[in-house]
């Protein structure tokens, strides 16, 4: 630890105490250190100060009249009082004002009993008001889907225009006309409000004048039988919530505090996509196919019907022939139980996960490239960085929560923003980035590009380049061939724009470097994720107050089902399956004698199942047959198998083919862990009960396993959690009581009990790579490439079963440039026919100029009309990694 | 007295540079930029001048903050949002003088280290707005603005802003935020816009009448200047007269000058021979005085001690037939309307105060309603984000204080007594 400055401090005296704070502090902020309370309205601790209220007026000697003490700053010796005739009467007729206009709606307002407006006339309002005229009555907005906004009932406190505009960078809401007439809403509302949906405005809400649409007349606050804290695993964020509960119904999801990484805030799907769980379609019961048709059994039979012909299988064709792949939305202990159940039940290594698309890669590449298979940085780096970094997608709609923390930087630090992605970013609305916009396919050339301007100016770290000289010899000689002409031919990206961005990442004392999924989809993922290690590395980003490497991922347990060793060539705790000193631990402990061969990925598994090699597949909540590339090939692929077992919560592409279909739980059903993309292992908790006859994942995997005459009798998540722990070496620590309070990171400090944030002990290696992506070749049969879109409303497909998100973005969109748009005759909103040489979809025409010309994106969520049906079936490199970077497709208006 | 700051106005064109060249103009630019800014910092010292945007506050020290802040660039503003209703005094210079106005922001931003002004201009001031224009252009071509003026290495670059009617734009952080391209709204302070203003970087906001006066100064040096009216607060000052009088309209005087020798010996005393009743002694905002306060002097520190305040020296003078309570009533209701929102006793307070005056005004006034009407005043008072919320009280708690039995009147009679 470096040593700190000292903080200055000042001696304030609040009501007689004096007390010591730092130097800056207001004499709010000194009131709270002494104690005591000043009533507030318009102040909140997460947004700036605005000082309109008047309601948190004191006294302070030698001055001539109160003071707002929330925006005053408190100086050495002050004398303060927070309470006198003078300030009770001034209260008291604040809130006088305040409720003179202020509807008398309690019994039926959604926020009685929660609100602070009734606190506050609690304790300092009048019995009786002296108002006789009648109340101003701006009425009420239902423009929004989610929100309803009640201008009767606002206060004017201006706290959602300052969340929406600080937190959200949203800019969605404003003050529309002056004096009384004020109103606070949506500022354009309707169709053309910015609005992002997070709920921001509505969890700073200080009465009912923002309420949510979902939860309105659910319930009033005291009716709530439990509040339960979990994490959403929409995406690989990780984001603290609460769940109100009545009836066995989740009614809203609300910040718990401002913990865990979120910090109290809140993207669309987390705060309003929790009614996934209470969905129609849900599965109620386990389906075997007869007569080749899926017809409802009991659990027993459904079983006993899997294992029989499992055992079948493995006999006739030998373990080898079974796969298994799992989602990589997951708890840990269901990724750990399944590869337990894969390689110890069934005995082959044949184990991959939705992971395969993303983390699966980032893993394998960030272990070769810094020695740890993980994000070697905590998210709230990012809010610290000067200099952002995004690539390869569009953070703010892959992991809008993350991109909260972007913002964050943008907003407090000033930070420049470099977005290189091959559209132009949603950051562009706001936060005046540098865009850097490549020829799809070419993200290794960009970032070679980059390496090679920053070495060749000398603009690498110098602490770097002197520990590490001979990785930085490699690095030099590896991008040496990209030089700033050939790198700004082939990517497209000015010069100029090269230039500037490689001086503000070397020139920032902070860089946070920010990825997700995208960066693998290209192709050749494990070059660009080594790529940009490199760049993070050489430019001093690595180190203990630096900007940082973090790697996002779709879904919520990427990082996870990865740690949990739900991959072909790894155990749990990431040790090598070829290695016999980390397979002697396993089979210790599973009593059982593990196989040395690494098993299939799951792409192969695909492969080999259309070739007719794997005959059985364990699907636990995957749907390859729809986020896969080319869904016909998957189809044909799974229809070939003799067995097909799905574990899902809805019927989909995937169980419509399968033998056994077994309904499982949705989190909020479920207790478990998950590591976020951070390493911050987390929480899940059972929130409401599943229906008699649905079963969490690992509940099913051990009646399998047992069946199978592998036994794994655990009574519950926690033991589970615990054999992980003692066999990960990464988890070893961690404890599941802890990590419910507060998610604990990986690894684990015995001596300082605690998590490692920051990973600093790093043993870089740059493997060179020369392979390059096939970008696409677009034809003039289908004359535009699409690119598989992503949006914050949604993810994957279970998203589309949430009626609250359905609202806002209910049907599948294809973002076309205007100018293209007008080319084929398309106007925004018309419906589009889109085709592939492997499918064609039906999606909404949606103008979009970020997209760029010749460029389109569909999103891969709604049932017939995914872009992964569009593309061909093609494996990359070593990791053999789906391609999902996009094709080349014809497009349409439909008539009528 | 001869008059110092108008004495250009009535040449013809008086608004052209040559006209404005012709009385003297730009000959104090030049003393000036020979001088270091300090020194013009040290004069206007010496002169003593006050803000004559109301407020009162002495200029030197303003420009001293400033100029001693370390951060560039800075910014001179000039507050031309002349929007108290009843004030006109800054219109001539605006209109028919604009050259003065220029050559004071220069001297003035050349003393602050500013080399950026911006003159904030009241919306409604249309044929201002153009006459300005045209004004920097000439002293553009003449080699007073812009880069390197009269060849001393010295640059000053002057743009006009339009304003859009905002009451509160008047107040210096909502003209700044407006400025900006914000909602006009105050800022909190501190932080003072002398450190931390226009793109939070030093501004100096000074009233035209303010900036117009530098050029004299420094022509007449600010020991002479300092001896015209009273101590304390001295220098020439322009008031403007409204309401029943026999000759409303601009008088330029030394300050100080009573209010009984501004209605009767300047004004040619009250219209149709008429009784006076009140006076409303510095723009809507200042509490009305009534005749025994008649030879109050004019100036900031004795308007204070009349109980009134200088304000923008706007006398508004009422007859014996004026009904206090409709005049409380109108005022009430324009501050009721350029409330900008943005804090809840003076968003919610002038709303209250308009709907009680109302109904008092139309007959259906209760008992308590005047007692209700001062302590709402006081739940106001001293206690508003801005001074909007005060100015917006002191026609009314003054109404009341001096004419409370025209109030009570008026609920139990259900009805006026003063109007016949």
């Amino acid at each position: 630890m470096s040593q700190q400055q000292p903080i200055p401090t000042i001696t304030v005296t609040i009501d007689d105490k004096p007390v010591v704070v730092p130097k800056g502090s207001t004499i709010l902020d000194a009131a709270k250190v002494a104690g005591v309370d000043i009533p507030v309205i318009c102040y909140h601790e997460k947004l700036s100060l605005l000082g309109a209220c008047r309601m948190c007026l004191v006294e302070v000697e030698k001055m001539p009249k109160p003071v707002a003490s929330c925006v005053t700053p408190a100086n050495d010796g002050m004398v303060v009082k927070t309470s006198s005739p003078v300030l009770d009467k001034a209260r008291g007729g604040m809130m006088e004002f305040v409720l003179i206009n202020h509807p008398l709606e309690c019994p039926y307002c959604d926020k009685a009993g929660q609100c602070e407006l009734q606190d506050l006339t609690f304790a300092h309002g009048w019995s009786q008001s002296r108002f006789s005229e009648e109340k101003r009555r701006p009425g009420v907005n239902y423009d929004n889907p989610l929100l309803e906004r009640d201008y009767n009932r606002c206060i004017h406190c201006k706290r959602c225009i300052r969340a929406c505009d600080e937190i959200q960078g949203a800019h969605a809401l404003d003050t529309i006309f002056r004096g009384s007439h004020t109103i606070i809403g949506e500022f354009p509302s309707g169709a053309l409000s910015a609005c992002e949906h997070c709920g921001s405005c509505l969890d700073v809400c200080p009465v009912g004048a923002i309420n949510d649409r979902m939860f309105k007349f659910k319930a009033r606050p005291w009716q709530v039988e439990q509040t339960v804290n979990t994490t959403c695993t929409y995406c690989s964020v990780g984001c603290t919530l609460t769940m109100d509960v009545r009836d066995n119904h989740v009614v809203r999801v609300k910040p718990y505090e401002n913990s865990g990484v979120n910090q109290g805030n809140f993207c669309a799907k987390g705060h309003f996509g929790f009614d996934v769980v209470h969905a129609q379609g849900r599965l109620s019961a386990p389906m075997i196919r007869k007569f080749g048709r899926l017809a409802q059994s009991t659990w027993d039979e459904a079983v006993e019907n899997a294992t029989s012909v499992l055992r079948e299988i493995k006999d006739k064709y030998g373990a080898d022939s079974i796969g298994g792949i799992i989602t990589a939305r997951c708890s840990n202990e269901e990724a750990y139980l399944f590869q337990r159940f894969m390689r110890a039940a069934i005995g082959t290594n044949n184990v991959d996960s939705g992971a395969r698309t993303g983390h699966a890669v980032v893993t394998a590449a960030l272990e070769s490239a810094l020695g740890v298979p993980a994000s070697p940085s905590p998210l709230e780096d990012i809010a610290l960085a000067k200099t952002v970094f995004t690539i390869g997608d569009d953070i703010a709609a892959t992991n809008p929560v993350a991109a909260l923390k972007i913002k964050k930087a943008a907003y407090k630090n000033k930070a420049r923003l470099i977005c290189a992605h091959h559209f132009v970013t949603s950051f562009d609305k706001q936060y005046d980035p540098l865009n850097l916009v490549y020829t799809p396919g070419t993200v290794v050339d960009l970032l070679k590009g980059l390496l090679n301007i920053i070495l060749a100016k000398g603009l690498a770290n110098e602490d770097v380049t002197g520990s590490y000289a001979d990785y930085v010899a490699k690095v030099k000689d590896s991008v040496k061939d990209a030089t700033l002409a050939s790198v700004s031919a082939k990517t497209g990206v000015s010069e100029a724009a090269l230039n500037a961005a490689a001086e503000a990442i070397a020139g920032s004392p902070r860089c946070a470097f920010v990825f997700s999924r995208g960066l693998v989809w290209a192709g050749n993922g494990e070059a660009a994720v080594s790529l940009l290690a490199a760049l993070a590395l050489i430019t001093g980003n690595l180190g203990p107050k630096a900007g940082g490497l973090h790697a996002q991922g779709d879904k919520a347990n990427e990082q996870g089902v990865c740690d949990a060793g739900a991959l072909p060539d790894r155990l749990p705790g990431h040790g090598k399956i070829a290695e016999k000193s980390d397979r002697d631990r396993f089979d210790a402990a599973w009593r059982t004698t593990l196989s040395d061969r690494p098993g299939m990925t799951a792409g192969e598994m695909i492969q080999a199942a259309h070739e007719g090699r794997i005959k059985a597949l364990y699907v636990v909540g995957e749907n390859p047959a729809f986020n896969w590339p080319d869904n016909a090939y998957v189809r044909e692929a799974l229809s070939k198998l003799e067995l097909l077992v799905v574990h899902d919560a809805f019927a989909n592409e995937t169980t419509d083919l399968a033998h056994v279909v077994l309904p499982v739980s949705i989190f909020s059903e479920k207790d478990g862990s998950y590591t976020s993309a951070e390493r911050r292992v987390q929480r899940i908790n059972r929130v409401v009960n599943p229906s008699a006859d649905v079963r969490s994942d690992w509940e099913a995997l051990a009646m399998m396993s047992k069946k199978l005459g592998h036994t794994m009798s655990y009574q519950s998540a926690e033991q589970i959690f615990n054999e992980m722990t003692s066999l990960m070496p990464g988890y070893k620590g961690l404890s599941y009581p802890v990590i419910r309070q507060k998610g604990q990171f990986w690894p684990y400090q015995a001596e300082v009990r605690q998590g490692v944030e920051r990973i600093t002990d790093i043993n870089p290696a740059f493997v060179v790579t020369t392979a390059t992506s096939a970008g696409i070749a677009t034809t003039p049969e289908y004359p535009y490439a699409l690119f598989v879109d992503r949006t914050h409303y949604h993810s994957g497909t279970t998203s589309r079963h949430t009626a609250a998100l359905g609202k806002i973005y209910g049907e599948a969109r294809l973002r076309i440039h205007p100018d293209d748009a007008a080319s084929c005759g398309i106007a925004d909103g018309d419906h589009v026919a889109v085709k592939s040489a492997r499918g064609a979809v039906r999606a909404t025409a949606k103008l979009d100029k970020r997209v760029g010309k010749g460029k389109t994106a569909l999103t891969n969520h709604f049932a017939g009309a995914g872009a992964a049906s569009l593309l061909s079936w093609q494996l990359d490199g070593e990791l053999k990694t789906p391609v999902m970077l996009g094709c080349a497709v014809a497009i349409e208006k439909e008539r009528g | 007295m001869q008059p110092i700051l108008l004495r250009n106005i009535h040449r013809p064109n008086s608004a052209d540079i040559d006209a404005y060249l012709a009385d003297g103009g730009y000959k104090p630019l030049a003393t000036a930029l020979d001088r270091a800014p300090a020194d013009i910092i040290a004069e206007v010292k010496t002169s003593n001048l006050r803000g004559r945007g109301g407020a009162g506050f002495p200029t030197h020290m303003k420009w001293g903050f400033s100029a001693a802040d370390p951060n560039k660039p800075k910014y001179l503003l000039c507050n031309a949002d002349e929007g108290e209703p009843g004030t006109f005094k800054d219109r001539p210079i605006l209109e028919k003088d604009p050259h003065l106005l220029i050559e004071g922001m220069i001297i003035s931003g050349y003393a602050i280290g500013a080399e950026y002004g911006y003159v904030y201009l009241r919306g409604e001031y249309p044929a201002a707005f153009h006459i300005l224009y045209k004004a920097i252009n000439q002293a553009k071509e003449r080699g007073y603005l812009g880069d390197n003026i009269l060849g001393k290495g010295v640059n000053f670059h002057l743009e006009v802003h339009s304003g859009a009617g905002a009451y509160i734009c008047g107040e210096e952080t909502a003209l700044i935020e407006s400025l900006e391209g914000k909602k006009g709204q105050p800022r909190i302070k501190p932080p003072f816009p002398v450190n931390v203003g226009a793109y939070a970087k030093p501004t100096v906001v000074n009233n035209v009448e303010t900036l117009a006066n530098v050029p004299r100064i420094i022509e007449m040096g600010g020991e002479a200047w300092s001896k015209i009216g009273v101590e304390n607060c001295p220098g020439p000052k322009i008031y403007t007269i409204s309401g029943h009088v026999n000759k409303p309209g601009v008088y330029e005087l030394p300050m100080g000058t009573t209010l009984r020798e501004l209605i009767f010996d300047h004004a040619g005393g009250m219209r149709n021979g008429k009784k006076f009743k009140a006076v409303i002694p510095g723009g809507a905002s200042t509490p009305i005085l009534i005749e025994s306060q008649l030879d109050a002097k004019m100036d900031f520190n004795s308007m204070m001690a009349a109980g009134s305040m200088l304000g923008s020296g706007a006398t508004m003078v009422m007859d014996e037939d004026t009904c206090m309570v409709k005049a409380a009533l109108i005022l009430a209701k324009f501050f009721t309307h350029e409330s900008c929102g943005k804090c809840t006793p003076c968003r919610e307070g002038t709303n209250w105060i308009e709907m009680i005056l109302e109904r008092i005004e139309e007959g259906h006034g209760k008992d308590g309603d005047i007692d209700l009407l001062l302590d709402v005043c006081d739940n106001m008072r001293g206690k508003t984000f801005c001074p909007l919320g005060d100015g917006a009280i002191n026609p009314v708690s003054s109404a009341i204080k001096h004419f409370r039995p025209e109030f009570e009147a008026h609920i139990k009679e259900r009805k006026c007594t003063v109007l016949k």
